[in-house]
């Protein structure tokens, strides 16, 4: 941090010295001039323990007062200026740098009083003279900030300067409670359309301009709000500000949370503190208000406690097959935001930002849901998920499902690049419940479109239907996961005995002819087990080339004599031996005429070694005679085959 | 008191414009003669203190009603956007004062509704102290006005030949200012005599205030608490003085909009509400 030397200061207190004379000769006169038409000031001062210099800055610092700028702004932002000046022999000049700046991004600091405070109980607010050698517009400037506590910490937000001289008040929200105020000033400003500008500030001092009046505070940016909630879950009072009327119109300034009072109707339901913490202790329902210097605050929030919350079940999978994205019983990637906000899209959807936390436990409420985002894709690295096979989520709605209801997840990978691809896997309302966690392990293949999965930047959960109406509008969403499904494998297939070709197939027969088919540019055949080792020693499996320039949808057919059997089970399983790993593999089920079919996509969680992968058809119609199994490994659209050699083997119906 | 017969020409009877002083001029102002006495005056002769509560003493007050059609001056002459009614809503004494409330409500042809009283054939007087002490709404838009008019003669007189003293008129965008004017033959509407005061470092609707005239021949003293302000005299007047020979009755009312004030806006807090304590009148 950067601080005046004692040398500055010296110099400058000198120069305060010579011109407040001149100064108060000049007032002088103005002040008579009005007096006339004033009546007495009171003379009822109280006595104050600490200093009542209303000066921060008039030429030069005021007693105690010292200069500290923010970290990352520029440091020497802020110079004394003896040349522009709007009375007097100094003013306050500030550099605000252009974008690219390698001294700083902004110019920002606070102006602290050294001494232990003022009290500045006897002003209404914070004046100072300005121009700009633009019309620029200060992001925030006000006092109360003082790198500790900042408890009584004032904004004025978005002040337009003019090239002119011009007088600007930030009113004090409630003087009385200024009693002991070391953050005299602070501002924060950055480039105006990339542009660096500069900004002046002339007699900075405390004021009672005794003009200031018709308060208006809100809470909640005045809205009356209200929300669904459970004990030991804590929310926030937001939206505060105060809006005062002057001579010169309405000035609406954010006042910290220490300036009002906060009130729950119902202590029983909630609590709230004097920093606008609000704790939820029982079940029932409370409104929360508050006032500002007595005067009641626009703006509420009621809270509909439903009780004890019932967290989703802890989930219960080795942290080393899982990539974590939300979940309390994992370590998590770092994710843009929970909710992206796309409003200018028509995103209605709230909550997420932050996820709530109840007793200790963070979840995430997404209320007026429409569709809502969680990125992954910005400033920090998409998830590449190709070494995983699932999607889990636990969801728990918190309102009555309607029949048509659904809810709809989708997986975009590569976003905003062109090499863009997206998934959706719908959850219909059946499978969802009122007030109940339902987890849902959703194998990434059912995402179907997405193919590849190695940049995934967006999921989102969309309640709209067919015809773009939102469904359900208030979810718990918790333990956003992917994970590795490690298959227990299963026996290995022994058909030499086998006298027709049906599943299991295990390619060991010497007698059958396996009628295994390439196409579109894939070369298969049956052919001796490469790898005979780990969970597949057995001699022969089938072999398919994937050849250079063939159709992504170039795949192997093969022909079964009986119809598929699910009887026992929908899990078609097969072992897979492939140089990639985190590729989708296709297994698609036919009947004679190719008039029925059902497929899948499974994808490849390692390479060079045999791994087996599970395609669960369960919710899918397998009432059709299936007698052809096609697999077709790779296939991500419009990826052409690059000649990698796949083998599979031990086809069958788990058991 | 005297039979005040019907007003023949009331078109421009209503009509009350007043023009903006420099701040400086009435700086200047005030620092003038220190031998000046705020009041003189001390006999009272009207005493309203407004302490029985429901509708104003009918002996003393009328209403003016609804948005100045009646009268065929929609608007009052001024573009005012109210309608004024008599309901208890928008005029009514309690508590010791008598509130005047504008509303924002569609009322009849009316975006606001607010009220309007007067003294005419009850109350007139020539000469002496007049006064009442307030405490004024705010915001933009909003007009309240203390001010008396001269009798008609029967018809004989039309405005602004019979004359208008504003005591006090305030916008209240501007909570600090206010102004008093005389209107007469060659000096009415923007042409008036008038003088602001600024209070400069206190507001009219935090707080009441008094504010009067002492009017005798010759001259008008306006004040504002214990400060004189503003002393009109003949030679300040471009016309003829109309205010030694004719007498004079109150109105209080509170406009909404109209040319003196502009229109509110998003940010104007509705309702506002007048509060007089008292009118008092000496000599």
């Amino acid at each position: 941090m950067f601080t005046l030397t004692s040398e500055n200061k010296m110099a400058i207190m000198k120069n305060i010295y010579q011109m407040k004379w001149k100064n108060r000769i000049a007032l002088g006169l103005v002040v008579l001039a009005l007096a006339a038409c004033e009546r007495d000031i009171s003379d009822d001062a109280r006595e104050a323990l600490f200093s009542n210099n209303p000066d921060v800055f008039i030429d030069g610092f005021s007693a105690g007062l010292d200069y500290f700028p923010f970290a990352g702004s520029k440091l020497d932002a802020f110079t004394v200026d003896t040349e522009t000046v709007f009375e007097g022999s100094a003013a306050m000049r500030f550099d605000v740098p252009n974008v690219g700046d390698p001294d700083g991004a902004f110019a920002g600091a606070i102006f602290r009083e050294e001494n232990g405070g003022r009290n500045l109980t006897g002003y209404d607010a914070l004046t100072f003279y300005a121009k700009a050698t633009q019309a620029g517009t200060i992001n925030e400037i006000g006092f109360g900030q003082d790198f500790g506590e900042n408890k009584y910490q004032v904004v004025r937000n978005n002040l337009r300067l003019t090239t002119n001289w011009k007088k600007y008040s930030i009113p004090i929200p409630d003087p009385s409670v200024l009693v002991q105020e070391r953050g005299l000033f602070w501002y924060a400003e950055g480039p105006e359309n990339g542009d660096g500008y500069t900004f002046w500030i002339d007699n900075l001092q405390y004021e009672k301009l005794g003009t200031i009046a018709q308060q208006r505070p809100s809470i909640f940016n005045g809205e009356d709000q209200s929300q669904q909630t459970f004990i030991g879950a804590n929310t926030t009072v937001t939206g505060l500000t105060q809006t005062s009327n002057t001579p010169n119109g309405d000035i609406t300034v954010v006042p910290a949370a220490a300036y009002f009072e906060f009130n729950s109707s119902n202590e029983t339901v909630a609590t709230v503190d004097t920093q606008g913490i609000i704790t939820i202790t029982g079940a029932g329902t409370t409104t929360i208000t508050g006032s500002l210097n007595g005067v009641e605050a626009k703006g509420s929030l009621t809270l509909e406690s439903l009780g004890d919350f019932t967290q989703a079940p802890t989930p219960q999978r080795d942290q080393a097959n899982v990539i974590s994205v939300f979940s309390d019983a994992y370590s998590n990637v770092p994710v843009d935001y929970y909710n992206g906000f796309f409003n200018a899209d028509g995103q209605t959807t709230q909550g997420g930002a932050p996820p709530i936390t109840i007793n200790g436990q963070q979840v995430i409420n997404y209320t007026n849901l429409n569709f809502v985002g969680i990125g992954t894709f910005m400033d920090v690295p998409p998830i590449n998920a190709s070494q995983m096979t699932h999607l889990h989520v636990d969801i728990n709605v918190q309102e009555a499902i309607d029949a048509g209801d659904q809810l709809t997840l989708q997986l975009i990978n590569g976003v905003q690049t062109s090499n863009e691809t997206s998934g959706r896997k719908i959850i219909t309302g059946q499978n969802l419940r009122r007030n109940e966690w339902v987890g849902f392990d959703i194998p990434l293949g059912e995402f179907i479109g997405l193919g590849v999965r190695n940049a995934l930047g967006l999921l989102f959960f969309i309640s709209n239907n067919n015809a773009n109406v939102p469904t359900i509008s208030n979810i718990f969403v918790d333990n956003i996961y992917f994970y590795k499904d490690v298959v227990a494998p299963s026996p290995n297939v022994d058909d030499s005995a086998a006298t027709q070709v049906a599943l299991p197939i295990g390619f060991e027969s010497t007698s059958l002819t396996y009628r295994l088919a390439g196409f579109e540019g894939a070369d298969s055949s049956v052919a001796p087990n490469p790898m005979r080792a780990g969970i597949n020693p057995t001699a022969r499996v089938a072999k398919s080339i994937k050849t250079n320039g063939a159709q992504f949808f170039a795949g192997t057919a093969l022909e079964l004599d009986a119809p598929i059997n699910f009887s026992s089970s929908k899990k078609f399983r097969m072992k897979v031996l492939s140089p990639k790993a985190g590729i989708p593999i296709r297994v698609q089920l036919e009947n004679a005429a190719n008039s029925s079919r059902i497929f899948l996509d499974a994808t490849t969680t390692t390479m060079n070694q045999w791994e087996e992968l599970e395609w669960d058809f369960s919710g899918m119609n397998t009432s059709p005679s299936f007698v052809r199994v096609v697999v077709f490994f790779e296939f991500v659209p419009n990826r052409p085959g690059d000649g990698s050699t796949y083998y599979f083997d031990d086809l069958k119906i788990l058991n | 008191m005297k039979h005040i017969r019907k007003i023949n020409n009331n078109e421009a009877f209503f009509i009350k414009f007043l023009f903006f002083t420099l701040i400086a001029a009435s700086i200047s102002s005030c620092s003038t003669d220190e031998k000046q006495t705020v009041t003189n005056l001390d006999k009272l002769v009207l005493s309203e203190e407004f302490n029985i509560d429901g509708a104003p003493d009918p002996a003393l007050w009328s209403y003016d009603l609804g948005d100045g059609a009646a009268r065929g001056l929609v608007g009052w002459g001024n573009n005012e956007l109210q309608s004024y009614t008599d309901r208890p809503k928008n005029i009514v004494v309690e508590n010791g004062m008598l509130k005047i409330t504008a509303y924002q409500e569609n009322f009849e042809n009316s975006g606001y509704t607010s009220a309007r009283i007067l003294t005419e054939g009850k109350f007139q007087k020539k000469f002496g102290r007049f006064e009442a002490r307030m405490k004024l709404p705010w915001g933009q838009g909003i007009w309240p006005a203390f001010w008396m008019l001269g009798d008609d003669q029967n018809g004989a007189l039309t405005w602004p030949q019979l004359g208008e003293i504003d005591i006090m008129e305030y916008r209240g965008q501007d909570p600090t200012i206010v102004l008093g004017s005389v209107h007469g033959p060659g000096y009415s509407g923007g042409e008036a005599f008038s003088k602001s005061y600024d209070l400069v470092s206190d507001r009219f609707d935090t707080d009441f205030h008094i504010f009067g005239i002492e009017w005798g021949p010759g001259y008008i003293n306006y004040y504002v608490d214990d400060v004189l302000y503003n002393r009109v005299i003949p030679a300040d007047v471009d016309g003829e003085w109309v205010f030694d020979n004719n007498e004079f009755y109150l109105l209080i009312n509170l406009a909404v909009g109209g040319s003196f004030v502009g229109a509110p806006n998003q940010n104007t807090v509705f309702p506002q509400t007048l509060l007089v304590d008292y009118v008092r009148v000496y000599e």
